[in-house]
């Protein structure tokens, strides 16, 4: 349901996100993210280039990483959203929280 | 789900010594099975009783209840294997326990009848020690499987009790009836739900802060089950005690937020959409955090979005402030607001309902009646999502603006 790569650029950790992030997939992905938390990474962006569809639990993890990043004075950006997605981040309000950028270079640039 | 099956079937062997029941009116059987067993015994893999008949038996039955496997020879004073077979059916003994005969080589009446009885396997005289630990690890391993369906069943119990318990809550937060005070004169409301089998956490408010005001809330918090359930009530509780002091929806969610974040470190969140309607004016001021766009839909047929106010969903951070905007509503308007269980709907081979369809659907209905447009909505994404499980609660609720 949903394939997660991680990659590295330049000292940050980059998620490939594809397929939903929904309630089924929103466990392992929130464990994915706790694991690299926990090994160090403050780092993140996550790609949604390929991401397809996020719901509330999808949210939720998103903000359950942020926290821990503000906790570790890490940051978190994102790029690669469009339609439905940037709908729902709009919605939620998350601009205010994280950096939506174009692509990955943005993003890592905007961590750096 | 097969290897965790496997596994703690395995862990489940490993852990639990067994006891076994042995009924034999021979007494050197208890010497010989005490030698014979010396290391699984002393290992504390098998524990090892002795009665000398089935009356006996039953008796020590009665006292140890964590016997699982009965060994009984068939001929014995007093109560033979045969008739302890009978009355093992009606005693209150352990329900995975079983029972292993032991017969006279090639004694098929005797082992046939046994069978008939209930008896789960047999070994014959004189006994093979090797063959009765093969027939007793066999048997282990069938109970260690009943115990493995029976805590899955248990597990399977208390989900659904789980369930029951956050559908409980849920229902018994949402209004039953439109505020008395002012008799639907001024305004007609219609708000409804159906939940999903694991509670989504949908929730709708709507209460008078004075005899001008009404105020109306949709909510969605995040998460599913009981958590969910719990943080919906908090969430409209406090959002209806803070409403209830009269301030304007921005500075009400503003200190909403503040309570909700302030200890939660578990990320749940809930988005909000509160608005109140000043029944003199037709005056709307609203807020909305995080909670998708509702509508407008004007007497005339067109349908206006309720533009977002920039709010944060509600429980996240602390110390947000929450805009708040107003749009002016003329008698015949109705603002309807919904759950994304109505946009994201599914269809049987994964499409969504969309906000397209919708916008399509809420002008053709004909009417601006709250109860039609809810009715509509509901029938609308029923059909659209036939045959396909709901995954999440579908909320709608609908407010028109008589005068």
């Amino acid at each position: 349901m949903l394939d997660i790569t991680t990659e590295r650029n330049n000292g940050i950790a980059i998620l490939r996100l594809t397929g939903r992030v929904i309630s089924s997939s929103a466990r392992s992905f929130e464990e994915r993210l706790l694991t690299l938390v926990a090994e160090g990474e403050t780092r993140f962006a996550l790609d949604f280039h390929h991401c397809e569809f996020i719901d509330s639990s999808g949210i939720r993890v998103l903000l359950i990483l942020l926290k821990k990043l503000n906790a570790a004075s890490g940051a978190l950006a994102v790029f690669g959203v469009s339609g439905h997605i940037m709908q729902v981040f709009t919605i939620a309000g998350l601009a205010r929280l994280f950096r939506i950028e174009e692509s990955e270079a943005a993003a890592v640039a905007a961590l750096g | 789900m097969m290897t965790m099956s496997s596994r703690s079937r395995d862990t489940l062997q490993r852990e639990m010594s067994i006891k076994i029941l042995v009924v034999d009116d021979e007494p050197d059987l208890e010497l010989l099975v005490r030698q014979r067993f010396r290391k699984k015994i002393q290992q504390q893999d098998y524990q090892f009783l002795f009665a000398p008949n089935g009356v006996e038996a039953l008796t020590v039955l009665d006292r140890e209840r964590d016997v699982e496997i009965v060994l009984s020879d068939i001929n014995m004073p007093q109560m033979d294997g045969l008739t302890l077979l009978n009355r093992l059916r009606e005693a209150p003994v352990n329900p995975i326990m079983k029972s292993i005969i032991v017969s006279a080589y090639g004694d098929l009446e005797n082992i046939r009848t046994a069978m008939n009885r209930g008896a789960f396997d047999f070994v014959t005289k004189p006994i093979d020690f090797n063959d009765l630990e093969i027939t007793i690890e066999k048997t282990r391993d069938l109970q260690s499987m009943l115990k493995l369906a029976q805590s899955e069943r248990e597990q399977l119990v208390a989900i659904q009790h789980e369930l029951t318990v956050a559908r409980r809550i849920q229902q018994s937060i949402l209004p039953k009836q439109i505020p008395p005070q002012t008799n639907g004169q001024e305004f007609g409301l219609h708000a409804n739900m159906i939940a999903a089998k694991e509670v989504g956490g949908d929730f709708y408010d709507f209460f008078m802060i004075d005899p001008r005001r009404l105020g109306f809330v949709i909510g969605d918090v995040s998460g599913k089950g009981v958590p969910a359930a719990i943080f919906m009530a908090m969430s409209r509780t406090i959002i209806r005690a803070t409403a209830l002091r009269g301030l304007p929806p921005g500075e009400c969610l503003t200190i909403v937020n503040g309570l909700l974040a302030e200890d939660s470190d578990s990320a749940m969140f809930v988005t909000v959409f509160y608005g109140v309607l000043h029944l003199d004016t037709g005056e709307m001021e609203f807020t909305n955090a995080g909670h998708n766009i509702p509508y407008v839909l004007h007497a005339d047929g067109s349908l206006e979005p309720i533009p977002g106010t920039n709010g944060l969903v509600l429980g996240i951070i602390e110390g947000v402030s929450y805009e708040q905007a107003r749009m002016h509503l003329l008698p015949g308007d109705s603002v309807f607001l919904f759950t994304d269980g109505v946009t994201e709907a599914m269809e049987v081979d994964g499409g969504m309902y969309g906000e397209e369809r919708l916008e399509a659907l809420l002008p053709s209905l004909g009417s601006t009646q709250p109860e039609l447009l809810v009715q509509g909505v509901f029938d609308d994404v029923r059909l659209y999502a036939t045959g396909a499980p709901q995954s999440d609660d579908i909320t709608c609720l609908a407010l028109r603006y008589r005068s």
